[in-house]
C-alpha cells in the first residue's frame, strides 16, 4: 500500500505546529508527504520556498512550485513518483536479500532490469494507493481554487483508470465551520469521479495558515480511518509483498 | 498517468563525441541532436558505418519501460523492419546515463509535411496512421501519446510513430499522454488504454491538422466534446470526414479496424468533390522534373 498527502499551498504556515515537525511524524507512520506551492506571478518567497522544501525532506516526498496552470501536471507527477518510490523501496529491500549491498537499478544488466522494471510497472499498475489532498484554503488561494479543483479531477482521472485500487481524500484548511478546526473533510475516501463536482463551492476563505495542525488531523485520520474493511487493506499488502518476492525468481 | 513536463537537462553532446556502452561494448559516434522531449535527448549516431538513432534518458525507470516495449514490439515485426537495435549505459561526468539505439526514421512531422507538400495528402496521412495504430492493436498495445510531433511522415506519405514512452498494454491505464489529445482532459471518457482511446488522440490530431483546432486558445469553459464536434463542422478541410470524427470523438467505433474503413470510405467516397478549389501544386515541380529527367535521359544515350 502507498499512502500520501499532497499539500497544495500559497504561503507560509503562520500558526500553531511547525508544519515540517508534522510531515516528520506521518513519515513515520509511512505516509509520504509531497508539497506543492502555487503562486500566480513572481516568486514564492524565500521563507515559504524554505518551508515547503524541509516539509518535503521530513516528509520523505517532493516539493515544487508551480504556477496555477501546471497544477494538474504536477499533481499527478508527485502521485506516480510517490507511488515508484515506494516500490523501489520494496524492489530494493528484495534486491538486497538476494545480491547484496548493491541496491542501485544501474548495477544490473540491462537484461535484468528489464525484469525489475516489469516488475515495478507491475506494481504500480496494481498496488493500493491512498492519497489525502490538504488544500490551503486562506483567502489569498481564492483566485487558484479553480485550478486546484481542475488537478483534483484530473487526478481521480488517472486513478480510475488504474486496476488496482486507489482511494482519495480531500480536506481543507483552516476549517470553515468550526474556527477551531485546523482542518476540514471535504470528502471522505472515495474512488467516485463524480461525487468531486463542485466541491469547493462551500469554502470560504479565511485568514490564517495553520499548515502544522492541519497536517496532524490528517495523519490522524488516515492512520485510524479506513474506508472499507481492514482485512481487504492487509490482503493489499500481503499481496505487495508477494508480489516483491517474484523479484527472486528474476535475479539469480 | 504523467503528463509531459518539460526537462531542465542542458547537456549536449557534441559532434564527434564517442560512446562506448558499459556492457555491450558496442562503439557509437554522436552525429548531431536530432530532438528533445520530455524524456530524453535524441541524437543521430555513426554505428557500423550506418546511421541510428540513440535516446539517452532522464529516467532510469521510464526509459527501460520504453525499452521493454520496444522490445516486445521487435520480436513480431519481420527481420527487415527491426526498430531496436541495442540498450546500454554510459558514463559521463561521474554519472551513469542510460541510453538505446533505435532505426532512424527520415521525415517531417506530420505538420510540417502538409505544410511543405500540401493539404492534398491529408487523408492519405490519416489512412497510414490508422494502419500503424491498428498494427500495434493487433499487438494489445496502445500508442497513447498520440500526437503531431510523434508522427513521423517520410516520402509519399509513409508514416511512422516514434516515442514508445506512452505505448501502454491494452486494460492499464495510459502511462504518458499530452493534455489536449486526451479523452479525459476533453471530458469525453476515461484514462483507460483501449482502442477507442487512441482514435479519440487521432480525432484530434486531425482537427490540429487542419487547422479546425488550435492550440493556443484553449480554456477549460471549452472543455467538451461537442465543442470539438462544432470547431470541426465549421472546418472545410473537415468536412468530408464529419461522420468518422463525430463517432471518433464519442468513442462509438468498436475497433480501429472499424474505423480505418469508415475513413477510407469517407476518402474515396466522393474524390470529385471541391475539385475546382483543390490546388495541385505538386503538378508543376512534378512536370518539371520529369521534363528534366526526360532530357537527361536524351542527353546521356547521345553519349553512350
Ligand atoms: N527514431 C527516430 N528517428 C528520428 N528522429 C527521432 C527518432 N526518435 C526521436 N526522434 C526525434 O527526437 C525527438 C524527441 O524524441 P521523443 O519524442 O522520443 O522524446 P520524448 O522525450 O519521449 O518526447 P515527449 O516529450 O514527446 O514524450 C522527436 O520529436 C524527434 O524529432
Amino acid at each position: 500500500m502507498v499512502q500520501q498527502i499532497i499539500v497544495i499551498t500559497d504561503g507560509c504556515s503562520n500558526v500553531g505546529l511547525d508544519p515540517v515537525t508534522a510531515a516528520a511524524q506521518a513519515r513515520e507512520e509511512n505516509i509520504i508527504v509531497n508539497v506543492i506551492g502555487v503562486v500566480d506571478e513572481g516568486d514564492f518567497g524565500l521563507r515559504g520556498t524554505r518551508e515547503i522544501e524541509e516539509m518535503a525532506k521530513a516528509g520523505g516526498g517532493l516539493s515544487k512550485i508551480v504556477h496555477s496552470k501546471q497544477l494538474s501536471q504536477t499533481v499527478q507527477m508527485m502521485t506516480r513518483k510517490t507511488v515508484v518510490h515506494t516500490i523501489q523501496q520494496v524492489v530494493n529491500e528484495e534486491l538486497q536479500h538476494i545480491i547484496g549491498s548493491t541496491t542501485s537499478l544501474e548495477d544490473l544488466h540491462p537484461n535484468q532490469r528489464e525484469k525489475v522494471v516489469d516488475v515495478i510497472e507491475d506494481l504500480e499498475e496494481n498496488m493500493l494507493l491512498r492519497v489525502v489532498l490538504l488544500v490551503d484554503a486562506s483567502a489569498s488561494m481564492k483566485p487558484k481554487i479553480n485550478a486546484v479543483e481542475d488537478a483534483v479531477h484530473d487526478l481521480m482521472l488517472s486513478l480510475q483508470a488504474r486496476e488496482g485500487k486507489s482511494e482519495v481524500s480531500l480536506f481543507h484548511f483552516p476549517g470553515s465551520k468550526n474556527k477551531n478546526e485546523p482542518a476540514e473533510m471535504d470528502l471522505d475516501w472515495s474512488t467516485e469521479y463524480a461525487i468531486m463536482k463542485r466541491l469547493f463551492y462551500k469554502i470560504n476563505m479565511r485568514g490564517a495558515t495553520p499548515t502544522g495542525p492541519a497536517l496532524l488531523k490528517v495523519i490522524e485520520y488516515m492512520v485510524h480511518k479506513h474506508s472499507d474493511d481492514e482485512i481487504k487493506r492487509l490482503a493489499g499488502m500481503k499481496d505487495v509483498h508477494k508480489k516483491g518476492a517474484m523479484l527472486s525468481d528474476y535475479i539469480v | 498517468m504523467t503528463t509531459s513536463y518539460k526537462s531542465t537537462n542542458t547537456t549536449v553532446l557534441h559532434e564527434g563525441f564517442k560512446i562506448q556502452g558499459k556492457w555491450n561494448k558496442k562503439n557509437y559516434e554522436i552525429q548531431r541532436l536530432l530532438g528533445e522531449g520530455t524524456s530524453g535527448k535524441v541524437y543521430l549516431v555513426n554505428y557500423n558505418q550506418n546511421v541510428f538513432a540513440m535516446k539517452i534518458g532522464l529516467d532510469e525507470i521510464s526509459l527501460q519501460s520504453e525499452i521493454n516495449v520496444i522490445k516486445k514490439i521487435n520480436k513480431k515485426l519481420e527481420p527487415d523492419k527491426k526498430i531496436f537495435i541495442d540498450s546500454d549505459d554510459f558514463e559521463l561526468n561521474g554519472k551513469i546515463y542510460s541510453f538505446y539505439i533505435m532505426k532512424y526514421i527520415q521525415g517531417l512531422d506530420a505538420k510540417l509535411f502538409l505544410n511543405s507538400n500540401g493539404q492534398q495528402w491529408f487523408h492519405l496521412v490519416g489512412l497510414n496512421i490508422l494502419n500503424q495504430l491498428q498494427k500495434l492493436h493487433q499487438m494489445n498495445f496502445i500508442f497513447g501519446d498520440l500526437k503531431i510531433e510523434n508522427v513521423i511522415v517520410s516520402e509519399f506519405g509513409k508514416v511512422t510513430l516514434i516515442d514508445y514512452g506512452g505505448v501502454t498494454p491494452k486494460g492499464r491505464s495510459i502511462k504518458q499522454f499530452t493534455e489536449i489529445y486526451d479523452r479525459g482532459y476533453w471530458i469525453n471518457g476515461t484514462r483507460k488504454a483501449d482502442e477507442a482511446y487512441d482514435i479519440f488522440s487521432f480525432a484530434i490530431l486531425c482537427l490540429i491538422l487542419t487547422g479546425a483546432l488550435s492550440i493556443s486558445n484553449l480554456t477549460s469553459e471549452k472543455r467538451s466534446g461537442s465543442y470539438l464536434l462544432k470547431r470541426a463542422k465549421t472546418n472545410p478541410h473537415c468536412k468530408r470526414m464529419i461522420p468518422f470524427l463525430e463517432k471518433a470523438l464519442n468513442g462509438t467505433f468498436s475497433s480501429t479496424r472499424c474505423a480505418r474503413e469508415e475513413w477510407k470510405k469517407l476518402m474515396y467516397g466522393n474524390g470529385f468533390e471541391n475539385s475546382n478549389s483543390i490546388e495541385l501544386p505538386w503538378l508543376k515541380p512534378a512536370l518539371a522534373s520529369s521534363i528534366f529527367v526526360l532530357v537527361v535521359t536524351v542527353y546521356f544515350s547521345f553519349i553512350y
